[in-house]
């Protein structure tokens, strides 16, 4: 897997953004991918093996040649996977509804309309277009997060009857809103109170990355299994290719570095190059605790749902920090 | 050069305090160290800006017998995570005022 | 009347045209009507349950054995947790701190002092085979003795481990140090008590440098790296006369910048330099129906809104460390029940002092362990028919002094009666109907005022 990043440019402002430090740390350069770029990308995803186009941005929808880039990797059979806010111009929403389910998917994140983000009325619209096609994604950044509407919308616009459930993780530099791992347990009995009521509309719910087994009790990892819900434990390179070409491991760690997009890399290397690199922090967690848990995984990223790499890397790395200190030993004292 | 010895962290050195241990990575190497006993206890005084004298006097109060013991300790870790690339050590030929026997806690 | 019988902790309290029954010690709560409550009243006087459906359950569990009344604590001394006091020394001078001129406020513990007194804890662990240890700092400020902290907590850890037992610290703090020294206390520590009153407003009010100049940067920037920490974090806010209405909008600042896992209001303690500073208790009415306020925002949050009396789902004999057999040493080696000042509660005729650390080792008085064990509910008889006796156990030995005649309820006995109804309701999932009743002043009057709460006194319920 690997997300092709088309625009850099967003219509919203959501606090909990994890594009922040890369885009925040980024020269002044291009807004949008060229297509003569993304060609280069499509390579990138033959050579790997990879079927899916996954796009994001920014707001990826917002790219002016955005149905030609979208041809571009039908051509090549990609299956064209969008991450976008759903407040997409009408050229765009109108080439994603004219494919099918197994040509298009598109993920569609949505705040509470609390939240002061005008806009609920085009995601609508959008949703109801695209049906099938359409799962909502929502991320969770504060504890008292009000998943409710989810349900209605889903109902209403008839679109996949399945919610992706996000944590909002920390960049490296903290800079954006982020829950904190002492809000885990909370949330957990939450999210497991929401995929009740979820569950009976006949919803599902899905975790993106950066849950972590000890969020659930044992009894309440039953309760989502019987309610169908995709639980995992998952946290890996991502690999997100920029507009300039540089591949990072993820957003949230866009500053633990980047490597150039070759024509000779391809997907495997690049992954295992990261995991390289990010191992000695795997044998960490998110919290203390993490080393002495039975169920931490060995520390490769990989999990089963009794394995559990530790939570959200950048929140492990977080927690690492230099401290310079001096000790001056007057000559006749020092040993060493 | 009969100036004192000056440790200093490898700016390399980042570490975070798990439940039984300080795990330290080299940014640079990716190498790790995961301190127990006392040696978590003495990355913990440094951190603080303990003197060598005052850190011999409680790793005796906290784990050894004797202060000849804890010395030794202290010597052994220092010197263990020298060759490590942990610290770094160097000569001062001049002693900066107020650091010369570093102060109490943080 | 045998007080000790747990059908004598059965209550009946009136909330509007309804009594709440309230069990603690068979885990009951309900609501009922009056004719119910008599019901249950005369199954509970002859023994004998006539009553079908939900009553009949009801009555069946009230005139079952429930769980024994707490008991204070009999045989070798058991403490809770070893207290530790490094320095009455602070670096705030906070305006209603009744610490400020502690005549030790200079002594700092030795470090060997400090160690025997772990070791000594520590030997205790390990020969009765305790699974948990548990070590407290209180102050002064523990922090302006740092290496006291520095060294028992890897020397706790050390025995810890060698006992193979778990370790648990505790530190109430004011919060102002270095940013290293904060992510210390973060990483170190397991539950961190910081005294941050509100808004900026109100912590310089309440809490400034001795030199008069603002915490508020310093303790917020604390405040933030504990939020992320490892450490179980709480707030203390001390509330007045003049910030009680305030207390929504404090906890709102709080959910907005910090994430706690809880927040302690507590009014505040007339002291001299309380007095002096014009920092009023505020009115026990307003303190409680704010707290319940402040406690509906908190919640929201996933935080706890905690008020030290009226924790419900605690069942004790005695309020504080005095009467739980704690230990708490001193800088010059005194060992006590109390952390509060010798002169406090000399004030109040009591002597807290448990024995002194000598060679190495504590030595206590076993009169003076008897005379702390007595501080306990059973000996306050104003206290024996109120449905929070194994909550509020008479509040705190020192400050409150429980009136004699029974019945009466004095500002701590309102504001804790008030708050422990609501943690009731909402433990029953009734919160609704506190909603209301905090709205209704001659409801909350006649519930929290009642003489007595026992089912079975005689009277009828309300």
């Amino acid at each position: 897997m690997a997300n092709l990043t088309l625009s850099a440019l967003c219509n919203q402002s959501c606090a909990y953004c994890f594009t922040r430090d890369h885009l925040g740390d980024a020269e002044p350069g291009p807004s949008f991918l060229e297509p003569g770029d993304f060609e280069a990308r499509l390579d990138f995803l033959d050579r790997s093996g990879i079927d899916q186009a996954r796009l994001l941005g920014g707001e990826p929808t917002l790219h002016p040649q955005f149905a030609a880039l979208v041809e571009q990797a039908r051509a090549r059979h990609k299956k064209v996977v969008v991450f976008t806010n759903g407040l997409m111009p009408e050229g765009s929403l109108t080439c994603l509804e004219r494919l099918d389910g197994t040509e298009c998917s598109v993920l569609m994140n949505v705040n509470e309309p609390e939240d002061g983000q005008s806009g609920l009325e085009r995601q609508r619209t959008v949703l109801r277009r695209l049906g099938e096609k359409a799962q909502l994604g929502f991320n969770i950044y504060r504890s008292d997060f009000q998943p409710g509407f989810l349900v209605s919308l889903i109902a209403e616009a008839r679109c996949k009857p399945a919610i992706r459930l996000g944590l909002a993780q920390p960049c490296l530099s903290g800079d954006n809103r982020h829950i904190q791992p002492n809000q885990y347990v909370a949330i957990g009995a939450r999210v497991v109170r929401f995929a009740r009521v979820a569950a009976d509309a006949g919803v599902t719910v899905e975790f993106d990355c950066g849950f972590t087994r000890c969020m659930f009790s044992d009894q309440d990892l039953e309760t989502l299994k019987t309610l169908g819900a995709d639980v995992g434990w998952r946290c890996n390179p991502i690999l997100d290719v920029s507009i300039e070409g540089r591949v990072i491991h993820c957003y949230p760690l866009s500053r633990l570095g980047s490597l150039p997009l070759t024509p000779e890399t391809d997907a495997p290397a690049l992954r295992n190059a990261f995991e390289t690199r990010t191992r000695p922090f795997r044998q960490a967690g998110v919290f203390q605790e993490c080393s002495i848990c039975p169920f931490k995984a060995s520390g490769d990223g990989t999990s089963s749902l009794e394995k559990c790499p530790g939570g959200c890397l950048a929140v492990t790395i977080r927690r690492f920090r230099h401290t310079p200190f001096s000790l001056i030993v007057p000559r006749h004292e020092a040993r060493a | 050069m009969n100036g004192p010895l000056v440790y200093q962290c490898s700016p390399a050195i980042v570490w975070a305090q798990d439940a039984d241990r300080v795990l330290l990575i080299d940014r640079d190497t990716g190498q790790s160290w995961a301190l127990r006993d006392a040696e978590a206890m003495l990355w913990d005084w440094l951190r603080g800006g303990y003197t060598r004298d005052k850190m011999v006097q409680m790793l005796s109060l906290a784990c050894s017998p004797s202060v000849e013991d804890a010395e030794r300790t202290l010597d052994g870790v220092l010197e263990n995570w020298r060759e490590a690339g942990i610290i770094h050590v160097s000569e001062s030929h001049v002693l900066s005022e107020g650091s010369a026997f570093g102060k109490a806690g943080f | 009347m045998n007080y000790s019988h747990p059908k004598h902790s059965i209550f009946a309290i009136q909330v509007f045209d309804q009594i709440l029954l309230y069990a603690p010690l068979h885990d009951l709560a309900a609501l009922v009507n009056r004719a119910a409550a008599l019901r249950l009243r005369d199954s509970l006087l002859c023994g004998k349950n006539g009553n079908e459906g939900r009553l009949g359950e009801i009555a069946s569990i009230l005139n079952g054995e429930g769980k024994p009344a707490p008991w204070p604590k009999q045989g070798d001394l058991a403490p809770e947790f070893l207290g530790l006091l490094p320095t009455r020394g602070c670096n705030l001078a906070c305006r209603y701190c009744g610490f400020l001129t502690a005549d030790e406020s200079h002594k700092v513990m030795d470090l060997k002092l400090a160690r025997d007194a772990v070791n000594w804890y520590m030997d205790w662990v390990s020969r009765t085979g305790k699974q948990r240890a548990e070590v407290h700092f209180f102050g002064g400020e523990p922090f302006c003795a740092g290496e006291v902290l520095d060294l028992t907590v890897h020397r706790a850890r050390k025995r810890a481990r060698e006992a193979g037992c778990t370790l648990h610290f505790e530190a109430a703090t004011n919060g102002v140090y270095s940013e290293e020294r904060c992510r210390w206390a973060a990483d170190n520590l397991h539950t961190i008590v910081l005294s941050l009153d509100g808004p900026a407003d109100i912590q310089d009010q309440h809490r400034p440098y001795k030199d008069g100049r603002s915490s508020f940067p310093v303790v917020t920037r604390s405040a933030k790296i504990l939020s992320a920490g490892a450490a179980d974090l709480f707030f203390r806010s001390c509330v007045t006369r003049q910030t009680v209405d305030r207390m929504a909008e404090i906890a709102t600042w709080f959910c907005q910048n910090f994430s706690p896992q809880g927040v302690s209001f507590e009014p505040v303690q007339p002291t001299a330099q309380s007095e002096a500073a014009q920092l009023e208790p505020p009115d026990p009415w307003e303190f409680a129906r704010n707290f319940i306020r402040a406690a509906w925002i908190l919640e929201t949050h996933g935080m706890e809104a905690i008020y030290s009396s009226a924790d419900v789902h605690t069942r004790r004999v005695s309020f504080c460390p005095a009467g739980q057999d704690v230990v708490i040493v001193s800088p010059d080696g005194t060992v006590s029940a109390c952390y509060l000042l010798q002169r406090d509660w000399e004030a109040k005729g009591l002597d807290l002092r448990l024995g002194r650390m000598e060679n190495g080792s504590v030595h206590l008085d076993a009169d003076a362990v008897a005379s702390a064990r007595s501080l306990n509910v059973w000996n306050k008889p104003s206290c024996a028919r109120c449905f929070c006796k194994w909550h509020c156990a008479g509040g705190c030995h020192v400050n409150h002094t429980p009136a004699n005649l029974p019945g009466t309820h004095d500002r701590l006995c309102i504001q804790t009666r008030a708050i422990t109804l609501r943690n009731i309701l909402k433990a029953m999932g009734r919160d609704d109907v506190a909603h209301d009743w905090i709205e209704d002043r001659e409801a909350m009057v006649k519930s929290v005022l009642q003489v007595s709460d026992l089912l079975l006194e005689g009277e009828s319920p309300a």
